[in-house]
Parts: C-alpha cells; structure tokens; sequence
C-alpha cells in the first residue's frame, strides 16, 4: 500500500506537465487546422504568461509556502508593482483619446526617454526598465511593510481579510481617479525593453528569454536564502512562533522581512507584466480571482517549494488556458462565453478544496532541508537517506 | 474490600501524541466504591491515561472495560451516557458561561429531574449557590475547581476521573477540595485521581499506581505505599 | 481608552448625520444597509466562534441564498445565451401571491421563498460541512486551511450563480417603487422598513436562542472549549451541524434582505464580505451581539461618507464617490485592527 502511493506520488508531476503541455500545444493546433507557426506563437504566449505567473507564485511561496503567512491580497502587489514600473518607463503621453478627445495623464516619472545615458550603450532600451523594476519591487515592500504594521502580528485571518481589502481599496482607487491613473481607459503605449533592436515576431521569443532569466535569478535567490540560517527561522516560525521566540528570534520581525520580500518580488512580476501586456486596466485586479489563481497555483505545485510553486504555475495556467482554447469552438448554444469563464472559476475555486483535502502537500511536495553546509556534507558522500516531506503547517493544530 | 470485577479498567494501554508513544502498555483497575490514585514523576504519563481512557487520545494496543464493557476509543460523550465523568487540570470551566449554565452543561445527556441534581451540586458546594448567574471566568482558582467537579458529578456517573485536583491551589483549598472528593467517594462514586501531591493523595486514597516512563511501576495499599521507602524517596521528595 | 474613544467619534457623526436635515437622509440608508450587515456578521460571528475559522464564503452564500430565493418564487434560470427560461413550477404561481402586501413590492411568495432559501441554504452549507470542513477537521488541520478552503468555496459559489443565472443584476419585483414619507422627514421605501423589521425579529431570535435553549448554551460551551464540551458529553459533531444550520438561516434571510435593499447580482456577494468582516471585528471577533454595534458602525459610515458634503480649506473632503462605499469599510477594518483588535466590545485578551 504504501510503496503503491509512493509511486504515484513521484509520478503525478511530470505526468501532470505533460498532460497539459499536450492540451496546450494540441488545442490551438486542431483549431488552427494544424497551422504551426500560428501554434507556435500561442505557446510562445503560454509560456510568457506562465513566466510572469510564475515570479507571483515564487513571491507568494515565500510568504505562504515558508513562512506561513496568509496574504491573500497578491492582486494588491501586482496592480502596485504593474503601475509603478508603467509611470516610471512610459515615455512622451499618447495622443488624444479619439473617442472622447481627452488628454492622457501625464505621468510625473516617465523616464522612458530621459534615462538615454549612453546612446552608444542603447540605455535606452534597458535602463528605464531596470529603473522601473527597482522601483516596482520597492513600492510594493513599501506597501507590504505598512500593512505589517496592523495585520502582521494578529491571527492569520486578520491578515487574509485586511490584504483582500487593501487591493480593493487600491483598486477602487485606480477605478476613481482618473486625473492618476486615467481610470479604466488604462494606461496605455506601455513599451518593452530591448524592443527596439528586434522585429515585433522576433521579440517574443526575446521577451520569453528575458523571462526566463528573472525567473531563474529570483529563484536561486530564493533558494540560496531559504537554505541560509535566516530561511531556517522563516520554516522555524511556521512550525512553532512560541518556540521561535523561546530561541531569541523575534517571529513578527522575521514574518515582515518575509512578507515584504515576497511582496517586492510580486511587485516585480507586476512590472514584467506591464512590458508584455503594454497596457492596464483596474480590471485584472479583481482582487478575488486574479489572487486565487496565484493560490490555487501554489497550493497545486506544492507550498514550501519554488520549483513546485513554478510548476503549479504551469499546470494551473495551462488548464486556464486549454479553457480559453476551448471556448473558440463552435459550442452549443447553451454553453455562453460566459458560462465556460464561470465554469473555470468554480474548477480553480473547487481545485483548490480538492487539494486541500486530498493532496495536502502538492504536486511537488516540501523537501526536508537543514542548510547548505548540511546538504554540501552529504553530497560529499555522507550517509542520511532522505528525508520526509514536509508541509507548511497543514496538519498541525494552530495555536 | 474490593468486588470481583473493577468497573474501570484499562489493560496494556499504549497511546500517545503524533507519532510517539507515552504510555507503553499500561494496567489498571478501579473496582466499585473505590478510590484509586495515580502517582509518579512529571511526565510519567498519569494524565495521558487519563485522557487516554476517557477516549480523547487513540489507542494504539490495549483495552478499556467500563463495567464489565468493552469501551476502548468509544467517544467521550458516549463514555459520558455510560456513567464516566473526567474532570481535566486546566480549562476545566465554560468561562463565558454562567455557574448555573456550566452546571446545565454537565447534565447535558440527561435533563430529568435537573433541579434535584443541581440543588445536590449547590449543597456540597454552597460557596457557588450564590453566584449561579455568575460568568464563571470570574472566580477564583478553587472555586473554579469546584465548579469543575459540579459539573463532572451533574450526572451522578459512577466512576469519576479526576486530573490533579490540587494543582495550583492554595494549601487550604487543597485540604478541602480532597475533603469534598472524599465525600463524593463516600456516596459511593468510585474515583480515580492522577496526583502531583503525592502525599495527600495516598493518604485520602484506598490504593495506588506508581507510573514512571510511561510504564506501571508499582502498585497496591495506597497506606503501605505512603509508608514505601522507594515511593517516598522517588516521589515525594522526603 | 480607545474603545469608547472610537466609539464617542461615532456616535457624534451618527447623531450629527441623524439631525441634519440634509444628511438624514444617509444615516436613514445606513441603518437599513447596517441591519443587513448585522444578519451577515453574527453569522460570521457564529462560524468563528463555534468552528473557529473566518468563513470567507459567507458574503457569496448569501448572494446564493438570495438566488435561490428568487428561484423558488419565479423559477428562472438563464437558459441559452440571455433567454431567461421559467420553469414550470414555481411559486409565483399560487394564487394571489405576487399580490403587493402592504406598502411592499412582493406577495407573500418572496416570504415563502425567503423560507425556501432558508432550508436550501442550511442544507448546502451542512453538506459542504460534511464534504469539506469535516475532513479538515478530523485532520486537526491550521485554522488558515480552513479559510483557504471557504475563499474557495467562494469562488465557486460565485461562478455557479454566473452559469446559473448570468451577470446581469435583477431585482425580484422589476420597477420603480415610491417611498413613504414618514414623521421626521424620514423617507422610506416599505421594503426598506421590511429589511430593518426582518433584521431585528431574526437577531431577537438568534439572541434568545442562543442564551435561553439548550442548543444555544451548548454552542456557547463549544464555542468556549470545545474538550471540555465533548467531556460533558455534548456531542461536538453534531453542534457544528446545528451551527451550520443557524448560519444557513442567517444568511438566507440577510441574502434577501441584501437583494431588496441592492439587487440580485453574482458580484456584490464577494465585496460585501469586506462590510461583514469589518462589521464583526469592530463588534468584537467571535460576539454575535457586538456585531449588531459593529454593522452599524460600518452601515452609518458608509452611506454618510459618500452622501456627507465635508470641505476643508476650501477642498473637498467629503462626499467620496460612490465607488469608495466599500473602502470605508476597508479603512475602518484596518483602524480597528491598528488601535484595538479586539474589538470595540470585545473583552481585553488575557
């Protein structure tokens, strides 16, 4: 019985991957009457969105996955992180509004073409991004440290309930002042780095390449700094707060260093996705699905782990998207666009019960790890076999 | 002095917390009208027995009879129908609950002649009498306890556990709370009580268990155990 | 000190927003949005203090309720595309039932079908309890999970009411309905004084339920220690399916009473949770009856803070606009969690 689960266990993920690489490429390959450029640039679409969702769930990951902490506000940090790097890369204002004749904001940032040091670096292609990047992740840890304040050292529903309410507060925000943000017109003309040296059919797979270089950055990042001691007190204080503290370790200063990184990091992936989408609206931050999306994609790749949080990512996108496919066939008439949409949110909403429930640890479940100088020993050939997965407190009464 | 069969009794008890076990293979037996006393160090496993045997811990081996019944994991409040009161060491009141409501509580299961149980109650007790609309987060630490042990006997049960009734009460309360434990006793409720106060146990008590580790050490006369030059100087500290 | 200091702030605006001509108005608003809010939060309140957990699904359960109240009386549901197909048996169709009672805009089959949702609703939630949080339960797992899974719940609920009955907002009786001018220069419509009715007679029950039967006193012993309940023999089990079933009442009537007093409309039930929550925090985490205080807090402030013409030096302060309604609840929420946490009526923490 037991060695039966074990192999399932090691199987379902890639089995998982696969299954849904195949509806990915397959779907849009069928309806395009096996048209494959055309394939190909809607998977190349796949993976972008999949790179971008993936940078909210390592953010997420080190908030919920090994630390504990219960924010489910993510829509909050993405619309912060999105705006910011749109003000700070956005160059001279678009014309006119051709429908109402108004006038777009004009951003006090704005770098886009002030940033040019060195033309014969091209650092204008390059600069103002970093620029705005820096400053997305900066905003958003602004952001999180000042929802710490209240929330942080209360029951982790305190917190839940405080961040849903902040991103629609924001969102509200975006929504009626249209003299910052231009309201739901969106901000517009967003540009792309480097996209000046590329032809449009060719960037795309730059922008995919230049995604996944962040990704993998931020996910050594994470990595190296969860093997570190301080990663060892962020699991420390998800098993046990009251134990922490006993130790010297003070739980509630720890929880805001992790939650404001993993807030930047959001912030982050709210910049990149500005550059791809080259326009906002408050509408992709409906704070309800956009955040549950990012949870369910955690909670399915396997909190406490960045390579699950990434591969929750792929899988969970990767249904949304095979759901999108499926909606340009010719459907009867009695399955609306409306209805397909509504049935992908009551599977998201439903996927992550069932998880829950039956696959508490996720598809690629927590590996049990001491530290770097450990693990460095043991390579070496010493002995320990592995270890028991561990979770982020899922089966262990809180106090 | 003892009847033939006991009317509690566990046998080759093991259980415990997560993955490890507390109690490996522990026995005893409390027979009718008795009162029975656990001792031993901190963390012997006196009150994981307890609560072991009231069916809030799983059984990994072992059995419990509750007159003559084979009981073991059946569910607390199921326990409570079949005549077994528990009275646990802390968090032993409703605290936003009135006196007379905590007293209601007890006698849960059974609403018939509520009244003459209740005046019963007020009786050993009269200090709560005059408080019955009283929040019972608002008393002191003794009359929390006898509050707790009203609402354990509400349903006048016939075998009643009790985890460390003295615990952190003042040397008089303890003097009249094993005083009123004796009385319970002597209306022919048989008791078993896991002690700290190792002393004043053995001395109210008819027979004693000694638990170390997890495992039965020693038992019999709670009199002659009081006089056991082992016991004394393991336990209590003379 | 913070607690009657906040509450003496709002008492001032309450009473300064009651007497001016102008404003009443918007205080009259607020007390018949707050009596929805109420129903909403004590059975926030209830879930939190007997099962321990922060039922994120509770303002989506109520737009559910609301649907399936506007089910029973009319029996639509959204057929192809924007077809609205009626079923056959609904009850709408008993005689004389759509006859307007009184100054209202409904018959007596919306109080049928309030009755209707009543049952479907506790059913619902005690099959979900079944489902889903017994489980977790049994798995002694993190309260978080347990919040996890309702936000899910929510999410669920609310693309079901999508398919079932689309996006488009509908009221049970279509049209527009005069108000009535009452004593004081109050101006109410009947449904509106039918919410306020309704809230208090349903809180009155809960209340004497809760603190007169035995069923009430032993949710109040679960809520307080659930051990020592299971010790005195309550069966624990079946207080969490009672619980549920009170829940499912309360948010049935509050589901309808918020489709009377806004619309019927799959995206409001997600944002109300925002007023609920705040609602019950303010009251004191955990207190039904500080709820009642709590939602009319966050009722009041709402509606006067976008309705309240306030300048100063010149710049506009007050009214916010519109869009800002459930924000105030946002800003009360985190004021509360910031000065006093536990709540205006809750007990200092020991």
């Amino acid at each position: 019985m037991k060695t039966r689960l074990f192999v399932i266990t090691s199987n379902v993920a890639p089995l998982s991957a696969v299954l849904i690489t195949a509806a990915v490429i397959l779907i849009p390959a069928e309806r395009s009457g096996w048209d494959m450029s055309g394939t190909a640039s809607q998977f190349v679409f796949f993976l972008t969105t999949v790179l971008i969702y993936s940078i909210f769930c390592i953010g997420l990951n080190v908030q919920w996955g090994y630390t504990g902490i219960f924010n489910f506000g993510v829509a909050a940090f993405f619309l912060v992180g999105s705006y910011t790097a749109a003000v700070f890369v956005k160059g001279d204002p678009p014309p006119p509004d051709p429908v109402t004749g108004q006038d777009y904001v004009q951003y006090i940032g704005g770098f886009g073409d002030d940033l040019n040091l060195f033309p014969a670096l091209g650092t204008d292609e390059w600069l103002p991004f970093i620029v705005a990047i820096l400053m997305a992740a900066l905003v958003a840890g602004i952001l999180a440290f000042l929802i710490a304040i209240p929330a942080l050292r209360l029951r982790g529903d305190y917190l839940a309930i405080t961040t849903i309410g902040i991103a629609e507060l924001l969102r509200a925000i975006v929504v009626e002042e249209p003299s910052l943000f231009n309201s739901s017109k969106a901000i517009p003309d967003i540009p792309s780095p480097l996209s000046g040296l590329f032809s449009s059919s060719e960037y795309d797979y730059v922008y995919v390449g230049l995604l996944v270089l962040l990704v993998g950055l931020l996910f050594l990042l994470v990595e190296r700094s969860i093997r570190s001691p301080w990663g060892r007190v962020l699991r420390a204080v998800r098993e046990d707060e009251i134990a922490t503290s006993a130790c010297g370790k003070n739980p509630f200063e720890f929880k805001t260093q992790a939650f404001v990184i993993g807030a930047m990091i959001m912030g982050v992936g709210g910049a990149v996705y500005g550059f791809d989408r080259h326009s906002l609206s408050p509408d992709t931050f409906a704070p309800i699905s956009t955040t549950f999306l990012f949870w369910t994609m955690v909670m399915v790749g396997g909190s406490g782990n960045t390579k699950g949080a990434i591969l929750g990512a792929y899988v969970v996108y990767g249904f949304y998207f095979a759901m999108i496919q499926v909606q340009g066939y010719d459907l009867p008439g009695w399955i609306s666009t409306t209805r397909i949409s509504a049935l992908r949110d009551t599977a998201i909403g439903l996927l992550i019960v069932l998880v829950l429930l039956w696959r508490p640890h996720g598809l690629l479940p927590e590996e049990a790890r001491v530290s770097m100088w450990v693990e460095r020993r043991l390579r070496r050939g010493g002995k320990g076999g592995p270890a028991p997965p561990l979770g982020p407190a899922l089966d262990k009464p809180d106090k | 002095m003892s009847a033939k069969t006991p009317i509690l009794e566990a046998k080759g008890v093991t259980a415990g917390y997560g993955e490890i076990d507390i109690l490996h293979g522990v026995s005893t037996a409390v027979y009718p009208g008795e009162m029975v006393a656990i001792i031993g160090p901190n963390g012997a496993g006196k009150s994981t027995l307890l609560r072991t045997m009231f069916g809030l811990l799983p059984i990994r081996s072992g059995t419990v009879h509750l007159k003559g019944q084979d009981v073991t994991d059946e569910r607390p409040d199921q326990l409570v129908h079949l005549g077994l009161s528990y009275v646990p060491q802390v968090a032993n009141v409703f605290p936003s609950l009135t006196i007379l409501e905590n007293l209601e509580m007890g006698a849960f299961v059974r609403q018939d002649r509520l009244n003459d149980r209740l005046d019963r109650i007020f009786a050993l007790f009269p200090d709560l009498s005059g408080r019955r609309g009283e929040q019972a987060g608002r008393l002191s630490g003794g009359q929390r306890q006898m509050l707790a042990l009203g609402r354990a006997l509400m349903l006048d049960p016939d075998v009643l556990l009790l985890d460390e009734p003295s615990a952190s009460l003042s040397p008089k309360m303890v003097e009249m709370i094993f005083e009123r434990i004796n009385a319970i006793n002597q209306e022919g409720t048989a008791i078993l009580l896991v002690e700290q106060n190792a002393k004043e146990a053995l001395s109210v008590c008819d027979r004693a268990y000694v638990l170390a580790m997890g495992q039965n050490r020693l038992e019999g006369d709670a009199k002659a155990m009081l006089e056991n030059e082992e016991v004394g100087k393991l336990y209590m500290g003379a | 000190m913070t607690g009657p200091g906040i509450f003496l702030a709002f008492a001032a605006l309450a009473i300064y927003s009651a007497v001016d001509h102008d404003t009443r108005k918007f205080f009259v608003t607020g007390v018949v949005v707050a009596s929805v809010y109420a129903l909403g939060a004590i059975g926030l309140n209830l879930i939190y203090g007997v099962l321990k957990f922060g039922h994120f699904a509770q303002g989506d359960s109520m737009m559910l309720a609301a649907y399936l109240a506007f089910f029973v009386v009319s029996g639509s549901i959204l057929g192809e595309r924007r077809d609205t197909q009626v079923l056959p048996v609904h009850l709408d169709d008993l005689p004389g039932s759509t006859d307007p009672i009184w100054e209202l805009t409904f018959g007596y089959s919306l109080l049928l079908g309030i009755i209707g949702a009543g049952l479907l609703m506790s059913g619902i939630l005690v099959l979900l309890d079944r489902l889903i949080y017994r489980r977790l339960r049994e798995r002694r797992g993190n309260i978080v999970i347990f919040s996890i899974a309702s936000l899910g719940l929510a999410l669920a609920i609310r693309s079901s009411m999508l398919i079932f009955w689309g996006p488009n907002p509908r009221s049970y009786v279509e049209g527009i309905h005069p108000a009535l001018h009452l004593p004081f220069d109050i101006v109410l419509k009947g449904d509106q004084i039918f919410i306020i009715v309704t809230a208090v007679v349903m809180a009155a029950a809960v209340y004497s339920l809760l603190m007169f039967s035995k069923l009430g006193k032993a949710m109040r012993a679960v809520a307080d220690n659930p051990e020592l309940a299971l010790i005195s023999g309550i069966n624990t089990d079946q207080i969490f399916v009672w619980t549920w079933v009170i829940a499912g009442w309360l948010i049935a009537v509050a589901g309808v009473l918020l489709a009377l007093q806004a619309q019927l409309n799959p995206n409001l039930g997600f944002i109300i949770v925002l007023p609920l929550f705040a609602s019950a925090i303010l009251g004191g985490i955990g207190s039904p009856l500080g709820a009642i205080g709590g939602a009319l807090i966050v009722g009041i402030t709402q509606e006067v803070s976008v309705g309240l013409e306030v300048s100063v030096f010149g710049e506009h302060l007050l009214p916010l606009a519109a869009g800002y309604k459930f924000s105030v609840a946002v800003v009360l929420l985190i004021l509360i969690l910031l000065v006093r946490p536990q709540g205006l009526f809750g007990r200092e923490p020991a």
